[in-house]
């Protein structure tokens, strides 16, 4: 891309000629100053011959909300905020539209030969101004172009089929893999065929567990799990029943009653934020409701404690039943007006809610406040009254902060309603989304429901929930425009990698405002996506350092793959504690967060982790690879092809080729089945596996001859019952290994369970 | 695992190294014991407030209207050698034990009043995002194989991708994490594996990988396999953590003291480089006073038992203690007896060759820096002021590694040059 002044005016249309920006256009119409090129959209042409080239130095510097410029009519914005090349066009074009003499503003002002305030800063008829002057042309003879991708970004990407598109995409949802109906259906299919076996994916429990999961990533309300964590957080002159079930009588209901409504209680408080995107979710309703619905969810307990009666459950014993319920006097506004997400991001008396909006800010109109000061701050040499209002160095990020901070008047820092009596701060900006779009007077007391339809009208909504959806499906943040310092060669790369996404990911947005923002329209359009799907390429390019996924798994990602693909979970015997959802146990050690003191994940592996890894494989071979053998054939996931009695070669060392064929078959089928891998008999791979499987057998044999080891499994690993832990009869057990081929199985799963596949996806 | 040095550099040589990590770096495949200097961090979470200790500005006179600190006078200020600091909690306990080591930097500019570019600012240096904490980064260069080179309770921890951070979870589950081999980590004579077995997998497993990274064109990918090799490659030494656990691990409730054995015993098994102490609470928005200076407690209180505990495990002179925050806190108290965010903090550093009983740095009473001459470092008007960036020019160079490449990858000013610490 072209970002230094040197750069000659005709360069873009001998870099596009050349193919070095991504897309191209068919001519509708020319501009004036490509007469013989290709056709440039405007946003292009500003973007290249303007804003890098010499607007994000020049003129930004102070015409910007803390610059010198910041009270003109020219106010641009940062790259660090969404859609700031349009927004910045739209600027321009503004002041643009001014004109002495004929002549625009936008020339007159930098070039000195109208007042302003930073001086000449453009000579007139010099490069800059002659790319301004095509600009004002443009806007007075607007150019439209027909886009042609002429240089697809993924050229040199091979993507994945699509069997092993819903294979991740089931494990990434579901946690489980697909059925053989659901391979069969997409292995001919189309994209039709994989939105099916998606929507069917979509129905299940485990998929709305799944986005409870990541939408706590966000919310971390699942900090108040437990105890009276959740109900003690609320107010009991509000909620005179928020331990209900203390009235309950002993004498009349069993303690184990009352402990169990009181946990289901609090629980059930503390959910309710993510109950609210379950339900939008599952029942395809506009997901704009997270901020816009005029209820809360409650089950038959929580309901008692918000004093919500006119509910009715099919199950009142069913803490998972959970309605749309409505408390008394409360304009609920979605999980800004939940307790418990009020809580999790509280306020003071001085911090006046600008907490809470960076938050709003944050999750739901994807931008990162806290990054539009990208320059230093000296709060030291501040002299001003309000400086939050008056000082430019503040009101950079208080400009967007405090009008939608005002908007949480009504709510304290306990997350009680409590309209303030005297109103909101005179001091601080109206309350609104912005200073110019002010929250009506009539909205006063349902400050948020007016904010939450706000949002729930501005395209920035669709972007971040399409950018949630997108870090949750594959562990990776969306990219962000790269930084004008790089070098050129890295910039370039950054930049098209970042322009790539953006055009697909705000494609994917307007999918998702077409489809009543239905949650699942992305979740479908990221899975068929080529970011989701990358998976190799034919060539290293810098362009490509930010594509294809390769997630190390949450403890709670690999803990669903780790029963999928065997059929078992890693739970400790006696009580069934997950060890990888315990933080008892694996859970923080393995990069996990308890939403509590620890909120980051750990997105790479280190010693302990890749330890635990291995023991989890061992521990899993160890408890896998016997009892498959107490199944017929047919009924095994890992080891269809095989019996215990298949050795590889004869006592005299001879090999026997119909079972060395039979157990490459096998590891054909394990590296499918664990890791996705399609491979024939005569990969590499499958050969390696099989001189793991030969060489444990071999080492195995000679050790038996010498007494070395044992002629039966470990105690621990034998399987003498059934899953239900009933006793097999004794002909089906396995517990005796004289063949040594149980455990030469056991290391091979023990080497595809901790393998880099099985831990990433 | 029964890779040779040899295998290693091959496999690092094909592979995202180059992200990760440059060739030369790698040492080899069990990570040697790290014995070197072991740089800890303690970090105040959302921002503490210097003038309530080593930084004092009392009140005037007890009839002062709305003092810098209500909590005591401007005559009460105490001294322990040539630090003063403040007459609260356990400041004087904590200051007379350690004055002779300390080295107190005041008047720190970090240039934001938010708290993760604060946090940001004072553990990189960089108020800019993509830098290193400076634990992650002398982990990264001094022994980034080791399996527990870099540990992190928190405050900031960004690695760019030069070492792995550890995180410390239930410390009883480690026994069964170091023995990945054995049903019972007590037992020693059963295996999921005969040795020779383990070992087997481990080969091939390397092996895998090596041609995975081969055929890699992803970089990505290619950095993900590299990260899990490199986390494989120190995975049998996590065993030797189990030696040096205490039996009993603190209960008193103050987490930097749990955090602190744990990361005395990796360090003294030779696992660990760096790492990250935090504890929170110090965003005291309303009673300042009453919330802020029991935080202040539990850091000196923490940072205390880590010198302790390093004594008792032999390796007091080989502990480099850097205590800071986000930033400091504003002049005075808002409206509900609170003290906001402010831009200007303190930083507190001791261990082996740095000179203690120092002070760098000065602020007036409203708590705003005087300038420090850049060669003396003596208060000068109109001399500059002192910003993380030139205490992390200096930390690096105390580590020995601002030469280094993966330190120049992420430079620092050479402008911002101090002669802090010595």
């Amino acid at each position: 891309m072209l970002r230094t002044a040197q750069t000659s005016l005709q360069t873009p249309c001998a870099l596009l000629a050349l193919g070095l920006v991504a897309f191209s256009a068919a001519c509708v119409d020319q501009t004036p100053a490509e007469p013989s090129g290709p056709c440039v959209p405007t946003e292009t042409y500003f973007e290249e011959q303007v804003w890098n080239n010499f607007m994000s130095n020049t003129c930004f510097a102070c015409h910007n909300a803390q610059g010198a410029a910041a009270g003109s009519q020219l106010v641009l914005q940062n790259s660090n905020q969404p859609g700031y090349l349009k927004n910045n066009l739209g600027r321009v074009e503004n002041v643009a539209t001014l004109e002495r003499d004929g002549t625009s503003y936008i020339l007159l002002k930098p070039s000195g030969q109208l007042d302003h305030g930073g001086g000449t800063v453009i000579e007139q008829n010099g490069p800059e101004w002659m790319a301004l002057q095509g600009l004002v042309d443009r806007f007075k003879e607007p150019v439209e172009c027909e886009v042609v991708e002429t240089g697809d970004f993924f050229q040199n990407v091979e993507l994945l089929d699509n069997e092993q598109t819903v294979r991740k995409a089931g494990l990434a949802l579901v946690g489980r893999l697909p059925t053989d109906e659901e391979f069969a259906q997409v292995s001919a299919g189309d994209d039709a065929d994989v939105d099916a076996v998606l929507d069917n994916m979509m129905q299940e429990a485990a998929f709305l567990d799944r986005m409870k999961e990541i939408y706590n990533d966000l919310f971390l309300t699942n900090r108040y799990l437990g105890g009276d964590n959740a109900t003690n957080l609320l107010d009991q002159d509000d909620y005179p029943n928020n331990r209900w079930y203390d009235d309950l009588d002993p004498e009349v209901v069993s303690q184990d009653y009352i402990d169990a409504a009181q946990q289901y209680t609090n629980n059930s408080v503390a959910r309710a934020p993510l109950e609210l995107v379950a339900h939008l979710i599952e029942n395809d309703r506009p997901f704009t409701e997270i901020l816009t619905a005029d209820y809360m969810m409650v089950n038959s307990y929580s309901a008692q404690v918000y004093g919500i009666e006119d509910v009715t459950f099919n199950d009142p014993t069913d803490p998972g039943e959970f309605v749309e319920g409505r408390i008394p006097g409360i304009p609920h506004a979605g999980i800004l007006t939940d307790p418990m997400w009020l809580n999790r991001f509280p306020t003071t008396a001085t911090n006046r809610n600008r907490h809470r909006s960076r938050m709003v800010w944050q999750f739901f109109m994807a931008t990162d406040i806290m990054k539009l000061a990208d320059r230093p701050v000296d709060p030291t040499s501040i002299v001003e009254h309000n400086p939050t209002m008056f000082n430019p160095q503040c009101n950079v990020c208080h400009a967007n902060i405090d009008p939608i901070a005002g908007t949480f008047q009504n709510w304290d820092g306990e997350g009680r309603y409590r309209p303030p009596e005297e109103g909101w701060y005179a001091e601080m900006r109206r309350p609104g989304m912005s200073e110019e779009d002010i929250l009506p007077s009539g909205d006063y007391t349902s400050s948020l429901q007016w904010l939450g339809r706000q949002i729930a009208d501005n395209e920035l909504f669709a972007l971040a929930t399409v950018y949630t959806a997108y870090t949750a499906l594959t562990g990776q943040e969306p990219l962000s425009p790269p930084s004008l310092e790089l070098p050129d060669a890295e910039f370039d790369a950054r930049d098209a990698a970042f322009k790539a996404q953006d055009k697909d990911f705000q494609a994917i947005a307007k999918t998702f405002i077409d489809d009543g923002h239905n949650f699942k329209s992305i979740v479908r359009a990221l899975v068929k996506s080529k970011w989701f799907r990358a998976e190799s390429a034919t060539r290293e390019q810098l362009k490509l350092a930010d594509v294809g996924t390769a997630r190390f798994l949450t403890p709670e990602m690999l803990d669903r793959k780790i029963e999928a693909v065997t059929g078992q979970r890693w739970v400790r015997g006696y009580d069934q504690r997950s060890y990888l959802r315990s933080e008892n146990e694996y859970l923080i050690f393995y990069g996990g967060i308890d939403s509590d003191d620890v909120t980051q994940r750990i997105t790479e592996p280190n010693g302990l982790m890749a330890s635990i890894a291995v023991r989890m494989a061992n521990e899993m071979s160890c408890r896998v690879v016997p009892r498959e053998f107490t199944k017929a054939a047919a009924d095994r996931k890992l080891f269809p092809a095989v019996e215990m009695t298949y050795e590889p070669a004869d006592a005299n060392g001879f090999e026997i080729a119909g079972a060395v064929q039979a157990i490459k078959e096998n590891i054909v089928h394990l590296h499918w089945h664990i890791l996705g891998e399609r491979l024939t008999v005569d990969d590499p791979e499958v050969e390696r596996t099989y001189q793991l499987f030969l060489q444990t057998w071999q080492e195995g044999v000679e050790k038996r001859a010498n007494d070395e080891v044992s002629r039966d499994l470990d105690y621990g690993c034998r399987a003498t019952t059934d899953e239900y832990g009933d006793d097999l009869p004794e002909e089906q057990q396995v517990w005796r290994d004289d063949r040594y081929t149980v455990r030469a199985w056991m290391a091979v799963m023990s080497y595809l369970l901790s393998d880099w596949r099985f831990l990433h996806e | 695992m029964a890779l040779d040095r040899r295998d290693f550099l091959r496999l690092a040589a094909t592979t995202g190294l180059a992200v990760a990590g440059p060739l030369t770096l790698v040492k080899q495949a069990h990570a040697a014991p790290y014995e070197g200097t072991f740089y800890v961090t303690v970090h105040a979470g959302g921002g503490w407030d210097p003038t309530s200790l080593c930084d004092p500005k009392g009140a005037m006179s007890a009839e002062e209207d709305n003092p810098m600190n209500a909590s005591y006078l401007h005559d009460e200020i105490l001294t322990a050698g040539n630090i003063n600091y403040a007459p609260v909690g356990g400041n004087q306990a904590f200051f007379d034990k350690y004055y002779q080591e300390l080295l107190v930097l005041n008047g720190i500019d970090t240039s934001t009043n938010g708290h993760d570019s604060g946090t940001r600012n004072v553990w990189s240096g960089k108020l800019s995002e993509g830098h290193p904490s400076f634990t992650a980064l002398v982990a990264g260069v001094k022994n980034r194989e080791a399996p527990m080179a870099f540990m992190s309770n928190g405050g900031f921890d960004f690695t760019a991708g030069l070492v792995a951070p550890t995180r410390s979870g239930n410390t009883s589950a480690l026994e069964r994490i170091a023995f990945p081999n054995r049903p019972n980590p007590d037992d020693e004579g059963r295996r999921y594996h005969t040795d020779d077995t383990a070992a087997r997998i481990a080969q091939f497993q390397a092996d895998r990988l090596a041609a995975m990274q081969d055929g890699a064109k992803l970089q990505r990918r290619k950095h993900a396999m590299n990260t899990l090799f490199a986390a494989r490659a120190g995975e049998n030494e996590i065993r030797r953590l189990t030696d040096f656990l205490p039996e009993e691990l603190d209960n008193s409730g103050n987490p930097i003291r749990r955090q602190a054995q744990l990361a005395l015993a990796a360090y003294k098994a030779g696992l660990s480089v760096s790492c990250n102490l935090s504890t929170g609470g110090f965003d005291t928005h309303g009673n300042h006073d009453q919330n802020h200076i029991p935080r202040l407690q539990t850091i000196l209180e923490g940072v205390d038992f880590l010198m302790e505990e390093a004594e008792r495990q032999g390796v007091r002179d080989k502990v480099m203690v850097a205590i800071g925050s986000d930033f400091g806190r504003t002049p005075r108290y808002n409206g509900t007896n609170g003290k906001d965010h402010w831009s200007i903090t303190s930083m507190m550093l001791m261990g082996p060759g740095i000179a203690g009983n120092r002070v760098i740095g000065t602020t007036t009473h409203e708590h705003v820096p005087v300038g420090v001459n850049p060669d003396t470092l003596g208060v000068e008007d109109g001399g500059l002021r002192i910003t993380p960036e030139h205490i992390h020019r200096s930390l690096r160079e105390y580590a020995g590694i601002h030469e280094h490449e993966l330190a120049t990858r992420h430079p620092l000013s050479q402008a911002n040059t101090l002669p802090l610490f010595g």
